[in-house]
């Protein structure tokens, strides 16, 4: 009696074992259709997304470029009044479900933007699927869609392509990318403007590919301008995330001769003080840069030349950051700077004194003062400019 | 009835994992924004003579807990109603804390699977932990605990460069009436409702001094607490904490080691779901033990199955939705458990104390002898 209840207890797991893997709604990895990228446009009051669906294919496709996984990328349109009914829209085109987790981009119309990415970026922290995690950007002058419809040579996806370039933004120093968390925490926090970079389509031989430079600039949810890639940078330095890029200099002796610096290392620090009872943001850059190239023959390395060149760079690098400052005051009156988040931060009675929403008007106005030291540190494999001989 | 004496060091980290338990994945003390720490730090400070209040009234009677002591103070009918009134806050405790994890699994992971269902499985856990014993909890606590710290401490060194001091700026700027606040909430939920343990131990040989059991476990835990909300504001920001339901889910989100190390938030389901069985068997533990006195039962076990399953269908009807469980949390909770954890706490040692001085001269024998 005892040994035959001891068999049953076997049998009774190894049911229980084999029938009760997984959760509730399991689903086989071949049921889903993975999304990679999506892009949102808007036409008359719809929202029309479209997706980079991954086709995984096996063996027997031939392989694509190098590095290629064989995978190709399936666009879906699909429409809807909200965001979240064009998504479950979707399913009557693709078959399958979507599924959002390992999405890497999202990619928003100009369009969409100046009237507001909120539906957009409530749906996207709200589902429980997408993660917060992805990088997003902005079409300026295309639609959306247009950008995932372009194709990419050394990636299997548009997607992947953006993904790694935004990865490895740090050594350009032109790019500035923002994962929907990031936006999401910048638009609500108070005195800060978000920013998204731009992405375009552009002609590369007989081929559209994509092309991420600039920022898109936010006053509240709403896109109110763009800054170009040589702006942008000056956009990194003031919010100190310029972490490793180039920087061109001009000579004094010659205005024509161009020298190019690195930048190893870079910090910002802003401090905040009144001068008559206005806000001046006083804004130290600290920048640690060598030679990378001399364009003509030049004396820039020796003791004299070097100290030339960093006092003719520091006062070039102060006016083209101020220009940018001013720009954006004047043009865009959003502070992407965050000096209103300066202010809020180290004087917050400052802050109170500002009435509810009235940042945006305090802004164009504030004064800022700006400093850049650079210090220079070697010049490459080579200790002298190329000379030419007689 | 068979006495299951614990030793310090499982009594400790049953208080720590305890009161770490939902706590953890929570948003807890929101009103404070950026402040955080300065409520948590408020809240343990509030918290310290309150369990010391505790640990006195157990002290006072060795070898008994609060419902024998109730029983022994106030008699046996108003006695055993007060314990009654105890089972129902722990049993409540119990369904709470059973929402939260059944929420909170609900919502990030398994959207599509019923709600009861992750709850009627951590019920049934609790169920047969509790009918096992007191015991079996604490071995398990003794290993879970471990594990948790050593989780949470890798978590934490993946997630200091996703740290930001300016997210916990400006620091204590007129924000006493916010910090106050989130600090009652935090007195309340987690650190008072350590009251659930003065149902489950009592004074022996082996923890001989109650009030450094219930201060190391204050003090680590709330350590652990400390540490955890600030690091999770200084991630995400005050409004984003403010906004989710779960924030150290967004938090631990945003690790991301070499593209390497990256969605590792099955860590907090792990932590919260070690450190939240050991609260729901407490809390259950204390429910039984509690309605077994006030039914006048010596033996508590015969009640763990029924009881169970009303816990499971308490626990499932609690709330509607999620919304609903944030609320109740945040503005009825405070003033629920304000009897159980302070009020009722004070009366039973204010008459403890007088009794006590009353009955300086009898041996201590008699009073045993008189509950038997």
């Amino acid at each position: 009696m005892k040994k035959s209840i001891c068999v049953l207890f076997v049998f009774w797991h190894l049911f229980v074992l084999w029938s009760m893997t997984g959760c509730w709604n399991f689903r086989e990895i071949r049921d889903l259709a993975i999304v990679i990228g999506a892009s949102f446009d808007k036409k008359d009051d719809q929202i029309y997304l479209t997706v980079e669906v991954l086709s995984p294919k096996g063996g027997e496709q031939e392989q694509g470029a190098t590095g290629s996984l064989g995978i190709t990328p399936q666009l879906f349109e699909g429409s809807g009044k909200t965001v979240f009914e064009a998504v479950r829209n979707m399913i009557s085109k693709a078959g399958r479900k979507l599924y959002w987790s390992h999405a890497r981009v999202f990619i928003v119309s100009e369009d969409v933007a100046k009237e507001g990415i909120i539906q957009i970026i409530d749906w996207i922290n709200r589902d429980a699927e997408v993660r917060p995690q992805t990088w997003i950007l902005v079409s300026k002058g295309q639609a959306a869609g247009d950008i995932l419809r372009t194709q990419s040579k050394l990636f299997d996806t548009v997607s992947m392509q953006i993904d790694t370039l935004l990865r490895n933004q740090g050594n350009s120093g032109k790019l500035l990318g923002v994962t929907v968390g990031d936006f999401l925490e910048e638009m609500q926090k108070p005195g800060v403007g978000a920013v998204a970079p731009i992405i375009e389509s552009v002609k590369d031989g007989r081929e559209q590919i994509p092309q991420v430079k600039g920022s898109a600039l936010f006053k509240g949810e709403k896109l109110v301008g763009f800054l170009d890639g040589e702006e942008t940078m000056y956009l990194l330095f003031l919010r100190n995330q310029m972490k490793k890029g180039t920087l061109i200099a001009v000579t004094a002796q010659q205005p024509k001769a161009n020298v190019s610096l690195e930048i190893f290392r870079s910090h910002t620090t802003k401090t905040v003080r009144l001068v008559d009872d206005r806000p001046v943001v006083d804004i130290w850059v600290d920048c640690l840069s060598g030679i990378a190239e001399i364009s003509e023959e030049n004396d820039v390395i020796s003791e004299r030349g070097s100290q030339k060149l960093t006092e003719r760079t520091n006062k070039e690098l102060r006016n083209k950051i101020t220009d940018t400052i001013k720009k954006v005051q004047n043009e865009y009156g959003t502070d992407v700077f965050g000096f209103g988040n300066l202010i809020y931060r180290e004087r917050p009675d400052l802050w109170e004194t500002i009435p509810k929403g009235g940042w945006a008007k305090v802004f164009p106005t504030v004064d800022t003062n700006v400093n850049v030291n650079i210090m220079m540190r070697g010049s490459a494999k080579l200790s002298e400019p190329t000379r030419i001989g007689e | 009835m068979k006495r299951e004496p614990l030793s310090f060091k499982q009594t400790v980290y049953l208080l720590i994992l305890f009161i770490i338990g939902s706590t953890i994945i929570l948003p807890v003390g929101t009103e404070a924004k950026q402040d955080i720490w300065a409520a948590v730090l408020l809240a343990i400070v509030m918290t310290l003579p309150v369990v010391l209040v505790y640990a006195r009234i157990l002290s006072l009677y060795p070898e008994r807990n609060l419902l024998e002591i109730n029983e022994q103070i106030l008699g046996k009918v108003v006695g055993r109603f007060i314990n009654f009134l105890f089972a129902f806050y722990a049993f409540t405790l119990c369904a709470l804390v059973l929402d939260n994890f059944g929420q909170f699994i609900n919502v990030t992971a398994i959207p599509e699977t019923p709600l009861a269902i992750p709850m009627l499985i951590l019920c049934l856990l609790a169920l047969w932990a509790t009918k096992e014993g007191l015991e079996v909890i604490a071995r398990s606590g003794e290993v879970y605990l471990p594990i948790i710290v050593f989780v949470a401490t890798f978590t934490f060194l993946f997630l200091t460069p996703n740290l930001n001091i300016n997210r916990l700026q400006p620091s204590l700027y007129q924000n006493s009436g916010g910090i106050v606040s989130a600090a009652l909430h935090l007195f309340s939920f987690p650190f008072a409702e350590t009251v659930i343990f003065t149902i489950i131990i009592y004074c022996t040989n082996k923890t001989k001094a109650m009030a450094k059991v219930y201060l190391a476990g204050l003090l680590i835990g709330g350590g652990i607490i400390l540490l955890s909300v600030t690091s999770v504001m200084a991630v995400i920001g005050p409004e984003r904490y403010q906004a989710s339901y779960f924030p150290a889910y967004l938090a631990v989100q945003t690790i991301n080691v070499g593209d390497f190390l990256q969605r590792v938030e099955v860590v907090v389901f792990l932590i919260a779901i070690f450190a939240g069985f050991i609260k729901i068997s407490l809390c259950f533990f204390a429910a039984c033990k509690g309605l077994s006195n006030a039914l006048g039962c010596k033996e508590y076990r015969f009640l763990t199955v029924p009881l169970g399953l009303l816990e499971f269908l308490f626990a499932s009807n609690l709330f509607n939705s999620t919304k609903q469980m944030a609320q109740w949390a945040s503005e009825v909770y405070l003033y629920f458990a304000f009897p159980f954890q302070v009020a009722l706490p004070m009366v039973i040692w204010i008459l403890g104390e007088v009794k006590r001085r009353g009955r300086q001269g009898s041996p201590e024998v008699d009073l045993h002898d008189e509950l038997r």
